[in-house]
C-alpha cells in the first residue's frame, strides 16, 4: 500500500510539472492589422504586441523591464532603472537610449530621455500614475529599425505575420525571464464565434471566444473558461444624418422600448450588465445616475406617429443579429415601426464597442474616439462624468449592455494566468501532454 | 354592273359568307367549350395534387416532429423544465433540431406556451403561444395545419404540426414544420401553361373593380370564402383563367388564397385560326359570288338586257326590233314571245294606221263636205235666182241681180277663208323660243278679249288672272303660246253662252310652267274628254274642230304637255305644262321624245 500511496502521488508530481514545448493556437474575433502597440486600440490588438514587447512595468504592476523605479519633483520626473542584460530578439542589447526612443510615441504629453542607468520619464504635471500607464500595451518598448520594422524583447518573437489573418510566433530562448514553455503560438485573427466553437469543439483551437451561452455550457460541463472585465459596450446609435433617427420622440420611444432584461439573463446568460450608462457603474460608480427604463406604454405614447426606423447591425455578430431581432419585437409591441436593414441603409445601428482598458478614462476615451467626440478634458471623475453626460445628451446612443470577452479554453492548456483584468500571460502557459 | 348582276353577286357573297361566319362561330364555341372542360379539369387535378401534396408533407412534419419529440435533447428539456430553474441555455435548441430534421419552423415552448427556443425566429424567446398549451388540444394524434408564422421581417404561411412532451406536471410543446412557399409549390407537377403562386398579404387586400385581376380575385375569394374562378387578359402577357383557393388555418380562417393561372393562349390561337380560316373563306366566298354573278349574267342575264334593249326600240318607234336568242329555256321562249309580239304590234300598227288613215279621210271628206256643204246651198240657191231673174224686168234683175252676187261673194270668201283655216293648220311653222313673261302674256289675252266681252248684248263674262311671281316666264314661242291660250279662251267662252268666270292661271312646276285655263261653263263628258283633241272633233254645232288640234300641236312643239279635267255642268280646266328649257331653246331635265 505505501508504495502504491508513494507512485500515485509521484505520477501526480510529474503531471503537475510544468513542460517545455507544443504549440498554443488561440482564435480571436477581432482583425489586428498592425503589430504597433502604440496603435492597438481593442484588446485584441492588444494581446499581439503582448507576446512581441516588453513594458517596463508588467500588467499586474510588478517590475519588468525596469527593475525599480523612482519619483522625484512631485512625481513630475520618474526615473526608471532599466534592467540589465536584457536583449531584443535580434541580439541587440537594450540599452536606456533605445528604450527611450520606443517609448516617446506611446506616451504623449511626457518627455522621455535616457541616462546612464536607465530612463527619465518628465510631466509637466504630477503624474502618479505613470507606473499603471507604463504598463499598458500601448506602452510597449518596442524598438522600430531603421527599415521600419519594429523589434521587442519579450518572450516570443514573430515568425509570420498576416495582417488581419494570423500571428505565429516562437519561444524566445534569450528571454530575460526564461523561455517560455511553449514552443510557438498561434493567434487566429478574425474568427466569427461559430468558426471558433468548430475550432474548439474538434480540438484545432485551444482557446475560444464563444457565447454566453457557449460559455455557460463550457462551465456546466467542467471546461475552464475566462471572462474578461465587462467593459465593452452594446448600445443603440441613432446615425444623425438619416432624417427618421432626427425625431428625438422616437430615440426616446424606443429608449423606454427596449426591454434589457430577458437579453441579459438569456441571450447574455447574465454576463456583464444591463446598463444606461457608457461607463461600466462597476468601473465608476456613478453607472446608476443613467437608468435603463423599461415603459411600453410610455414608449407608445411619446413615439406614435413616429416615423419608420431600420436598425442594423454587424452581420458577422449572430449574436447581435438576436438581440436587434429582440429590439425590433419591443418595438413593435409599443407600436413603433422598426425593421431590420442593410448597414448602408439604416437609420439605427447597434453595435459593440470593444474597450482596450480598465482605466475609465482610457475607455471614455475609446467610445469618444468611436463615437467621434471630443475626448473629456482630464482623467478626473468629474471631467469624465461631464463627458459621459454630454455623449448621452439627446439619447443618440442608447447603452444597453456592458458584456465581458468569453473564453472557452481546452484542459490540457495548463496555468492560464490572467494578466490584470482583460489579458493573459501566454509565457506562463504549458500544455500538458506536450512532447 | 346591272341591279340583277349586282343583286346576284350580293347573294351569293352573303350566302357563302354567312355560312363561312356562321361555320367559324360554331367551331370557335365548340373549341372554346372544350378547352373551358379541359382546363377546368387541369385545374381540378392541380388542385388534388396539392392537396396531396400538403397531406403528404403534413405527414413528414408530424413525423418528423415526433421523432424530435422522442429525441435526446427534448427529453432532457423536459426533465430540466419538470424542475423550477432556468431553460435559456435551451435558446439554441430549436435551431439544431430543425436542421437535423430539415424543418423551416420549429419551436420548442416551455410549459404555459412560453417560448424557450425558436429556430426561425429566435428573439421571441419568453413570448407566448396560448392556443398552443390550450388544455382542450389533443396533440397526441393531431395532424398538420396551415397557420402563419411570425419570421423576424415578414410573416411565412407555414405547414405545422404540434405535438406535446410530458414535462413533469406540465408538457413541453414542439411546434415546427415547413413552409408552403415558391419551393413548395415547385414540387408539383404543373402541367404545360398552368402555373400556380400562394398570396398571403390579404390583410392589404380590399375589394374593388380597379384592383389587378389576381387582386381582385384574392379579393373575392376573400368575400366569399370559397373557390372563384376569373378569365384575364392583360394589356402584356398572355391571357389565362385565374383560380383561386382558399387556404384555411386550425379554426378554417382564411389564411392564404392558391392562385392557379391556366393560359388560354392555345384557346385563343385556335380561336383566331378558326376566325381567320371563316374571315379567308368569307373573302373567297365572296370572290366566287363575283365569278358565278359573272357566269350567271352571261347566261340569264344577256338575254334580259337584250329584250329591255328591244323593248325600249319599240317604244321609241323601232317596230322591227327583233331580240337575238340562242337559248331553250324561259328566256329564250320569252324572246321569241317577245320577238312575235313585236311582229304583231307592227302588223296591227299597219292595219290601224290604214283604219285611222281611211277614217280621218272620211272625216277630212265629211268635214270638207259639211263645210263646203254650208256655202254651197246660198251659191246653188242664188244661182238658181239669177236664173229666175232673167224672166224679170232689167231694173229687177239688177237688183236681184246685184244681191246674188253679193251673196255669192260673201259665199265665196266663206269657202276661201274655210280652205284658208285647212292651210294654215297643215302649215303650221316651228316655234321660235324667246323668254316670255307669262304675267304679260295672259295681260295681253285679257286685253284681247275684253272688249268683247263687256260689249253690251254678249254674255257677261267675268276673267280672272293669277299668276304666282311676275317674274314668271318661260322658253316658247310668243305667237304660238298666244294662238293657242286664244283658242282656248274662245272655247271656254263658247262653252259659256250664258256667260261666266274664265281663270287663267300660271305658276312654276318641276322643271318648267303650268298654264290653266278653266271655265264654269258646260263641261265635258268623259267621253268627249278622251276624244277632244282628235282633229276635226267638235263638240260645237260650228267650227272646223281644228282648234284644240292647234293647241295640242303648239304644245307638242314646245315640248309640253296638254291635260283636261272637267265635269259636266261645272266647267272645264285645261292645263298646259312647258318644261324648262337652255338659251338654245334644248330641254333640261327632261328627254327629248316627251
Amino acid at each position: 500500500m505505501r508504495l502504491i500511496a508513494l507512485l500515485s502521488l509521484a505520477a501526480v508530481s510529474l503531471a503537475a510539472r510544468p513542460r517545455y514545448g507544443g504549440a498554443l493556437t488561440v482564435e480571436l474575433r477581432g482583425t489586428v492589422q498592425a503589430l504597433d502597440p502604440t496603435a492597438a486600440d481593442s484588446v485584441d490588438a492588444q494581446r499581439l504586441p503582448l507576446l512581441l514587447f516588453d513594458r517596463l512595468v508588467a500588467l499586474d504592476g510588478t517590475p519588468s523591464l525596469a527593475v525599480s523605479w523612482v519619483a522625484e519633483d512631485n512625481q513630475r520626473r520618474w526615473r526608471f532603472r532599466i534592467r540589465p542584460g536584457v536583449r531584443l530578439h535580434d541580439g541587440v542589447a537594450l540599452t536606456p537610449q533605445l528604450a527611450a526612443a520606443a517609448l516617446q510615441p506611446a506616451l504623449p504629453g511626457y518627455t522621455v530621455t535616457a541616462d546612464a542607468a536607465g530612463v527619465v520619464i518628465q510631466s509637466p504635471r504630477p503624474a502618479p500614475r505613470l507606473p499603471q500607464e507604463l504598463s499598458s500595451p500601448r506602452a510597449s518598448v518596442a524598438v522600430r529599425l531603421p527599415n521600419g520594422t519594429l523589434q521587442g524583447s519579450g518572450p516570443f518573437r514573430a515568425m509570420e505575420w498576416q495582417p488581419g489573418k494570423a500571428l505565429t510566433v516562437a519561444a524566445f530562448d534569450g528571454y530575460w525571464g526564461g523561455r517560455p514553455y511553449l514552443d510557438s503560438i498561434t493567434m487566429l485573427l478574425g474568427r466569427p464565434l461559430r468558426d471558433q466553437l468548430a475550432d474548439f469543439e474538434s480540438g484545432r483551437a485551444s482557446v475560444a471566444e464563444v457565447t454566453p451561452a457557449e460559455f455557460r455550457r463550457q462551465e456546466m460541463r467542467g471546461r475552464r473558461t475566462w471572462s474578461s472585465a465587462a467593459v465593452d459596450l452594446v448600445a443603440l446609435v441613432f446615425l444623425r444624418n438619416r432624417p427618421a433617427a432626427q425625431d428625438a420622440r422616437v430615440r426616446q420611444a424606443m429608449s423606454l422600448a427596449i426591454d434589457r432584461a430577458p437579453v441579459w439573463s438569456v441571450l447574455f446568460q447574465k454576463q456583464g450588465e444591463p446598463t444606461g450608462s457608457l461607463l461600466p457603474g462597476w468601473l465608476t460608480g456613478w453607472g446608476f445616475v443613467f437608468p435603463a427604463r423599461h415603459d411600453p406604454a410610455k414608449a407608445k405614447e411619446v413615439g406614435a406617429g413616429g416615423p419608420a426606423l431600420l436598425l442594423g447591425h454587424d452581420p458577422a455578430d449572430f449574436v447581435l443579429k438576436t438581440v436587434a431581432e429582440r429590439i425590433v419585437l419591443n418595438a413593435r409591441e409599443s407600436g413603433l415601426s422598426v425593421r431590420m436593414a442593410a448597414g448602408a441603409e439604416s437609420d439605427v445601428l447597434l453595435v459593440r464597442v470593444p474597450a482596450s482598458s480598465t482605466e475609465p478614462g482610457r475607455v471614455l476615451a475609446d467610445y469618444c474616439r468611436t463615437f467621434n467626440t471630443p475626448a473629456p478634458a482630464s482623467p478626473t471623475p468629474e471631467a469624465l462624468y461631464e463627458a459621459e453626460h454630454r455623449l448621452l445628451e439627446g439619447q443618440w446612443i442608447l447603452p444597453l449592455f456592458h458584456l465581458p470577452a468569453l473564453y472557452a479554453i481546452q484542459p490540457q492548456v495548463r496555468n492560464w494566468t490572467p494578466g490584470g483584468q482583460l489579458h493573459w500571460r501566454l509565457d506562463e502557459v504549458w500544455l500538458e501532454g506536450a512532447p | 354592273m346591272s341591279p340583277f348582276r349586282t343583286r346576284l353577286f350580293l347573294l351569293f357573297a352573303l350566302a357563302i359568307a354567312a355560312t363561312s361566319i356562321v361555320l367559324s362561330y360554331v367551331i370557335s364555341l365548340t373549341a372554346e367549350r372544350a378547352f373551358e372542360r379541359l382546363d377546368e379539369q387541369r385545374t381540378r387535378t392541380l388542385i388534388r395534387q396539392f392537396q396531396r401534396e400538403l397531406d403528404q408533407r403534413g405527414r413528414e412534419v408530424v413525423r418528423r416532429i415526433e421523432s424530435i419529440a422522442g429525441s435526446e435533447p427534448v427529453r432532457r428539456l423536459a426533465a430540466d423544465a419538470a424542475q423550477p430553474g432556468d431553460l435559456s441555455l435551451y435558446l439554441d435548441q430549436a435551431q439544431t433540431l430543425a436542421k437535423e430534421q430539415a424543418l423551416d419552423f420549429l419551436e420548442i415552448l416551455g410549459p404555459g406556451g412560453v417560448i424557450v427556443s425558436s429556430a426561425h425566429y429566435p428573439a421571441r424567446f419568453g413570448y407566448k403561444k396560448p392556443w398552443v398549451a390550450d388544455p382542450s388540444q389533443d396533440w397526441k394524434s393531431a395532424g398538420a395545419f396551415v397557420e402563419i408564422e411570425e419570421l423576424p421581417d415578414e410573416s411565412a404561411v407555414a405547414l405545422l404540426a404540434v405535438r406535446a412532451v410530458p414535462a413533469g406536471a406540465g408538457f413541453v410543446y414542439l411546434v415546427g414544420g415547413l413552409r408552403v412557399d415558391k419551393g413548395f409549390l415547385e414540387a408539383l407537377a404543373l402541367p404545360a401553361g398552368m402555373r400556380a403562386a400562394l398570396y398571403r398579404d390579404l390583410p392589404s387586400i380590399r375589394g374593388g373593380s380597379s384592383l389587378e385581376p389576381s387582386a381582385a380575385l384574392v379579393a373575392e375569394v376573400r368575400r366569399t370564402g370559397k373557390e372563384v374562378s376569373l378569365p384575364v387578359r392583360p394589356t402584356f402577357g398572355e391571357p389565362s383563367t385565374l383560380t383561386g383557393i382558399p387556404l384555411s388555418g386550425r379554426a378554417r380562417e382564411l389564411l392564404g388564397v392558391l392562385l392557379v393561372s391556366s393560359s388560354r393562349e392555345e384557346l385563343y390561337e385556335l380561336t383566331w385560326f378558326i376566325r381567320t380560316v371563316g374571315f379567308v373563306g368569307a373573302l373567297a366566298g365572296i370572290a366566287l359570288g363575283a365569278v358565278i354573278a359573272w357566269w350567271a349574267s352571261a347566261r340569264v342575264t344577256r338575254p334580259v338586257r337584250e329584250l329591255a334593249a328591244g323593248a325600249r326600240e319599240v317604244a321609241a318607234g323601232n317596230w322591227k326590233a327583233r331580240v337575238e336568242v340562242d337559248s331553250r329555256d324561259e328566256i329564250g321562249d320569252l324572246a321569241r314571245a317577245f320577238n312575235r309580239m313585236t311582229e304583231q304590234l307592227a302588223e296591227q300598227r299597219g292595219r290601224l294606221i290604214q283604219v285611222e288613215r281611211v277614217a280621218a279621210w272620211r272625216e277630212l271628206a265629211r268635214r270638207l263636205a259639211h263645210e263646203l256643204k254650208n256655202p254651197l246651198f246660198p251659191l246653188q240657191i242664188t244661182v238658181e235666182n239669177l236664173q229666175r231673174a232673167r224672166k224679170l224686168d232689167a231694173a229687177q234683175f239688177d237688183e236681184v241681180f246685184q244681191e246674188s252676187t253679193a251673196t255669192l261673194l260673201a259665199e265665196l270668201s266663206q269657202l276661201k277663208s274655210i280652205l284658208g283655216r285647212f292651210s294654215d293648220f297643215a302649215r303650221m311653222p316651228a316655234p321660235r323660243f324667246e323668254p316670255v313673261n307669262i304675267e304679260s302674256l295672259l295681260a295681253t289675252l285679257v286685253r284681247l278679249f275684253e272688249p268683247q266681252w263687256q260689249s253690251p248684248g254678249s254674255p257677261p263674262i267675268r276673267s280672272v288672272v293669277e299668276v304666282e311671281t311676275p317674274s314668271l316666264s318661260v322658253e316658247a314661242d310668243p305667237d304660238q303660246l298666244n294662238r293657242a291660250l286664244r283658242n282656248l279662251v274662245l272655247n271656254a267662252m263658247d262653252a259659256m253662252p250664258s256667260g261666266g268666270t274664265i281663270t287663267l292661271r300660271a305658276r312654276g312646276i318641276v322643271a318648267g310652267v303650268m298654264l290653266e285655263v278653266s271655265d264654269t261653263g258646260t263641261g265635258l263628258t268623259p267621253e268627249e274628254c278622251e276624244r277632244l283633241f282628235t282633229p276635226y272633233y267638235t263638240t260645237k254645232t260650228h267650227g272646223t274642230g281644228l282648234g284644240l288640234a292647234i293647241v295640242q300641236s303648239v304644245v307638242s312643239d314646245h315640248g309640253g304637255r296638254i291635260s283636261v279635267e272637267s265635269e259636266p255642268g261645272r266647267g272645264s280646266s285645261f292645263r298646259i305644262e312647258l318644261p324648262e328649257r337652255s338659251a338654245k331653246g334644248e330641254l333640261n331635265g327632261a328627254s327629248s321624245d316627251r
